[in-house]
């Protein structure tokens, strides 16, 4: 690797650092058979590489990552192990003994050395050098929309170009995005219980004390950080994305600590505020074109500057909220105590 | 030189997210167990996101690119949406393996779990809700 550093080796250290950190957690997340460990790898690789999105400059990725893939993802995946009803060892001994009776005597006590495993680790090592040899031998050229898109974040509304981007030059890509989460909320509500609603009826397990109160102290910085992340994006790094996992979490930790109001006052909101930021999205797409001069051709999604930012911002509040609702379902029908409809 | 030191940084990301897509691929073809193959999917992502994050990431100027960072965004939001649902498709499928009575429940489960599980008050809940 020495060949990649700059002559400045203290300045590299980090990147290496940081690296072959990185590249601990992915074997953490890939190689271990409990499915704990499995998880804590892929929660600890989710904070390295949010931290490398910060290295490499890019504040609102490494937000959306801290928030939605280590935050959120961390989340549901530690509960899924945890609430595994048995821990079967990924590719243990008797699952392969009883696919594969004609392998070698050996898999029995080391499994990992069977020649599935070898076969694949071979097949990704070739692969893996042979991508790292084409970086290597391409030539790099920059990409070209950097001028272009300058000259045009006047016409957005707003100042800060990656939500210009989200939401003005790739709106139709955003609503897309938006309505993919809202399925996917839509999907797992359809796999839970009664609606996927079930849970909000049901007991918590009681939490110590302790854990309430942090609760109430985390609570407002929470709500305070997800409000600042949402209206900070539109001129500073932050967004919908971050802003909603920020908010789900909260909800994730009121529901742990019993603070949620009981499920007769919040059933009637999940659904409409669910689907609302979608609706409103399209809504507000469609009256770009409808109020537009007819003479002048107006591309659905476009919004004129004078308006364009507060059509930007309702979208965004709604979408924040449909985001935050649609993840915390998810965490909502992972809970399903027996985990069977 | 000059120009190879400003690309460093950015080239060894670009190495490692191949590596890491790699090696998730390889973990997600040869896993058995759902949830590692969850986890794969997901550490597959995180690799090629690192790639194309750090093929924006050459440019001398320190900020980001804008496109290829709003399109890594898009992609972590979809990533936790099908991560998501895998989980809770997960939990569903191992939950019907530790039940009981596991066939019945597979065929028809909405009638006979609300059954099982207070169906009075189910019911009048959503009744509730729906109303208002």
């Amino acid at each position: 690797m020495s060949g990649l550093l700059p002559e400045d080796v203290s300045l590299a250290v980090p990147d290496i650092a940081l690296g072959l950190a990185l590249l601990t957690a992915a074997g953490c997340a890939l190689i271990p058979r409990s499915r704990l460990a499995l998880a804590a790898g892929f929660l600890s690789l989710g904070a390295l590489t949010a931290l490398v999105w910060l290295r490499l400059d890019s504040v609102d990725v490494g937000l959306a990552e801290a928030g939605l893939g280590g935050g959120i993802l961390g989340a549901l995946l530690v509960w899924l192990a945890i609430r595994s009803p048995h821990s079967p060892a990924p590719d243990s001994a008797e699952t392969i003994s009883t696919t594969q009776p004609t392998s070698g005597t050996r898999r029995t006590s080391r499994p990992i050395l069977n020649p599935r495993t070898l076969l694949g680790c071979a097949a990704g090592a070739v692969l893996g050098g042979g991508l790292c040899l084409v970086w290597f031998q391409v030539l790099h050229a920059l990409p070209a929309w950097s001028e272009p898109l300058e000259e045009q974040m006047e016409t957005t509304g707003v100042t800060h170009e990656i939500t210009g981007v989200l939401l003005a030059f790739r709106a139709y890509d955003t609503l897309l995005e938006s309505a993919v989460l809202m399925l996917a909320g839509v999907a797992v509500m359809a796999l839970g219980r009664d609606g996927g609603l079930h849970q909000l009826s049901l007991p918590q397990p009681e939490v110590p004390s302790a854990l309430r109160w942090l609760v109430r102290l985390c609570a407002p910085v929470l709500l305070l950080a997800g409000l600042w992340l949402l209206f900070a994006g539109s001129s500073d790094s932050g967004g919908a994305f971050q802003s909603g996992a920020v908010l789900c979490s909260l909800l994730i930790l009121l529901r742990t600590a019993h603070a949620l109001p009981s499920r007769e006052r919040t059933e009637p909101w999940i659904r409409p505020l669910l689907i609302g930021g979608v609706v409103v999205f399209i809504l507000a797409g469609l009256v770009g074109p409808l109020l537009a001069d007819p003479l002048l051709s107006e591309a659905w999604l476009s919004w004129q500057p004078q308006w364009a930012t507060a059509a930007v911002l309702s979208v965004e509040i709604l979408l924040t909220i449909g985001i935050a609702v649609g993840l915390f379902l998810m965490y909502l029908t992972l809970e399903n105590p027996e985990g069977v409809q | 030189m000059e120009v190879f030191a400003g690309e460093g940084a950015a080239l060894w990301y670009l190495l490692l997210g191949s590596l890491v897509a790699v090696a998730g691929t390889v973990r997600l073809l040869l896993a058995r167990d759902l949830l590692a193959r969850l986890v794969a999917m997901n550490v597959v992502g995180i690799g090629s996101l690192l790639v194309l994050l750090s093929l924006g990431a050459r440019a001398e100027s320190a900020a980001p690119d804008p496109v290829l960072s709003a399109l890594v965004i898009t992609g972590l939001v979809i990533t936790v949406a099908f991560t998501g649902l895998g989980a809770v498709l997960i939990r569903r499928i191992e939950g019907i393996h530790d039940a009981e009575h596991a066939p019945d429940q597979a065929a028809d489960g909405d009638q006979i779990s609300s059954g099982q599980n207070s169906s009075e008050q189910d019911s009048s809940s959503t009744e509730g809700g729906r109303d208002s």
